[in-house]
């Protein structure tokens, strides 16, 4: 069953991934982000589109390389498979959404009350 | 020495392979070997080697092919030639398939041991190095995109 992919998660997967570049590039990676470009940390994963624009600003086609890796990290933590997602912001989502429905599936649809109101009465 | 570094063995010599593997295990090495080019090279593509150790005569492949193969599928890696058939054009050879080191068999341990902690160190050093120029990248870059787009989108 898909699992629900916390903000915790998705931290994780992209510290791990960050480690391809080395302890220290990735600490003055995350000051710049920090600092220059006003990245919360803890709010990277409801930012995770304009996460990726700025790394693909600092590392161009590299980027791919770093991509690739928080993909890998990504299927190690979920165990899903995330072939066929454009990007990893996509791979979150597609996740998401698919943790949703298969709540969604084991729980039902909630109950929606409606009120009830017989229209005869109204009519008197 | 590093001692977790990762080596891999590459020689048809089961005797050679297996008492250089528990050797260097002692030496606390995390070791794997491989009989021939072919398993080698499969094996540097799913596994990392901080170093490998090559015999210059491999049934399938010549040492100095496999070089030049672990020079494209793992350019970091510090490669060490192993020969019985010790020459100056086997040296000239292994010199420009970049070989770090060309060792003759029988090989004296202990010279072994001291020339991969060698090399070992000099790997650390560049791979600090090399860390050291992505910082600055990064460090530039930054300032660069800030230029170039001096409103950075606060989150």
């Amino acid at each position: 069953m898909s699992q629900l992919i916390t903000d915790e998660i998705i931290l994780d997967v992209i510290d791990k991934g960050l480690n391809l570049l080395g302890e220290n590039p990735k600490q003055a990676l995350w000051f710049c982000l920090e600092k220059d470009f006003r990245f919360d940390r803890q709010k990277v994963p409801e930012n995770l589109e304009a996460f990726e624009e700025t790394l693909k600003g600092f590392f161009g086609l590299g980027y791919n390389f770093l991509e690739a890796h928080f993909r890998q990290q990504l299927h190690k933590a979920t165990g899903e498979d995330l072939q066929g997602y454009k990007t990893f912001a996509d791979c979150i989502r597609g996740l998401r959404k698919k943790a949703e429905n298969a709540k969604e599936q084991t729980v039902g649809p909630e109950l929606r009350l409606e009120p009830c109101v017989d229209s005869n009465l109204l009519e008197v | 020495m590093s001692p977790k570094a990762r080596i891999l063995i590459i020689d048809d010599d089961l005797c050679i392979r297996e008492n250089l593997a528990m050797a260097l295990e002692v030496e606390g090495f995390c070791v794997d070997t491989a009989e021939n080019g072919k398993e080698a090279i499969k094996k540097s593509f799913s596994n990392f080697y901080n170093l490998a150790i090559v015999d210059w005569r491999l049934p399938d492949i010549e040492g100095t092919t496999l070089l030049k193969e672990f020079k494209e599928t793992m350019p970091k890696m510090v490669r060490i030639m192993l020969t019985g058939y010790p020459s100056m054009d086997n040296a000239i050879s292994a010199v420009n398939n970049e070989a770090s080191a060309f060792l003759v068999k029988p090989v004296d341990f202990d010279y072994l041991l001291g020339k991969i902690d060698e090399l070992l160190k000099k790997q650390e050093q560049a791979k600090v190095f090399t860390e050291d120029l992505v910082v600055n990248y990064i460090e530039t870059r930054s300032k660069e995109i800030l230029k170039a787009t001096p409103t950075a989108r606060p989150l």
